[in-house]
């Protein structure tokens, strides 16, 4: 017990030890931790569209996404008490954004069976409309074209872990491994879940994806589909 | 396909930047597989398109209203930079604290350990002085009377029985 004693007493656990240029965001966040503002706002700023992005693809609300979007960061200041710098910063910031992802998009799913259940008023004879999620109108700002409206569409037609693993991989700072510690499962499953959302979306984009190049198929490989 | 070479080679595949040795596993797999040329073109495509998504805009006043948000939830945290005192000596203190704690902790035990030590010696002691004493020197008085009693003649047996 003394030597573990000693060993904590000795140990490099200290704000002040965590070398820069393993993980500078890591030092950063321990600057937050010390209610250093200046620090959370170079955070924010570096991260803001990564995070908007993510947020975007995930519920698909343009209107909402800014709003989580804040939501993450809000609640990355508020959790800074518990960061621990041996974690890197980027996959504890995406796992809190994967959260609160998740949690909205469950939210929306009880708050659409709960209208579905609720009784009609005494005029109403047919049945009440609701707006069809799975095909999703993006602001025609974010769309250059048909293509980009067709991977928009594949990937929010997949299932929501498929498509949040696809979406991680695009970030170019996450290894798999990082990937597999936002998922919260084992780097094999995560592997097989990008593998999955892959060939789904190969399947559905095949037209598409003849040559090596994005490009516009011709009509009758869009009929022959 | 389970070849693990084949999974290796997909998840090559599936980042859009590669490292120089990994762009060099690539094309060594494909040269020494030509079969596979359509698969990589498809899974290149598919990148290059998820890479494509477009990047959501951003309001240019996001940093600003996180910053006024976090401000209205705590507006303790907004502190300047850390001085001397947060960096360096509290967290030297709370390990002096600690130190303390188990200085102490090992001070009480060596004490209980003397008082249970001398306990156990009294008990011993006590359980010692219970034993009988020996018996005073008067009893030794007549001792040599009693010691020449075994010495004495026997008693003529037939005689006594003569006689009775």
């Amino acid at each position: 017990m003394a030597g573990a004693v000693l060993k904590y007493l000795g140990s490099g656990r200290s704000s002040l030890v965590t070398p820069a240029d393993q993980d500078p965001d890591a030092t950063l966040m321990l600057r937050v931790k010390q209610g250093d503002i200046a620090a959370f706002s170079e955070l924010v700023d570096k991260y803001k569209q990564p995070v908007m992005n993510l947020v975007y693809w995930m519920i698909h609300d343009a209107t909402e996404a800014e709003d989580l979007a804040q939501n993450v960061f809000i609640q990355v200041h508020k959790s800074a008490h518990r960061y621990r710098s041996e974690a890197k910063f980027s996959t504890w910031l995406y796992t809190i954004a994967r959260n609160l992802c998740l949690n909205e998009i469950r939210r929306r799913s009880r708050h659409q069976s709960e209208s579905l259940d609720a009784p009609r008023s005494p005029g109403e004879t047919s049945a009440p409309q609701f707006e069809d999620k799975t095909v999703f109108s993006p602001p025609a700002s974010l769309l250059r074209g048909e293509l980009e409206a067709k991977v928009d569409e594949a990937v929010a037609a997949l299932p929501e872990n498929q498509r949040l693993a696809i979406l991680l991989c695009r970030q170019e700072d996450l290894s798999y491994d990082d990937i597999s510690e936002v998922l919260g499962c084992s780097l094999s499953a995560t592997k097989s879940l990008i593998h999955r959302a892959r060939e789904t979306l190969k399947q559905r984009l095949k037209p598409y994806l003849v040559s090596g190049t994005w490009h516009q198929p011709d009509s009758s490989q869009l009929f022959n589909d | 396909m389970h070849d693990p070479d084949y999974h290796k080679f997909l998840e090559l595949n599936w980042r859009a930047k590669r490292s120089e040795a990994e762009e060099m596993e690539l094309r060594q797999w494909l040269a020494d597989h030509p079969e596979m040329e359509a698969d990589r073109d498809r899974e290149a495509a598919l990148t290059q398109a998820l890479g494509h998504l477009p990047d959501v805009e951003v309001s240019s006043n996001f940093t600003a209203r996180v910053l006024s948000r976090t401000a209205a939830l705590r507006p303790g945290q907004l502190s300047p930079r850390p001085t001397l005192w947060t960096q360096l000596w509290r967290p030297l203190l709370r390990r002096a604290a600690l130190a303390l704690v188990l200085v102490v902790a090992g001070i009480f035990g060596f004490q209980r350990h003397e008082v249970d030590s001398r306990a156990r010696l009294g008990r011993n002691i006590a359980a010692f002085s219970s034993v009988a004493a020996e018996p005073g020197a008067d009893v030794l008085q007549d001792f040599e009377a009693i010691r020449r009693l075994d010495q004495m003649p026997r008693p003529d047996e037939q005689l006594l029985a003569l006689l009775k």
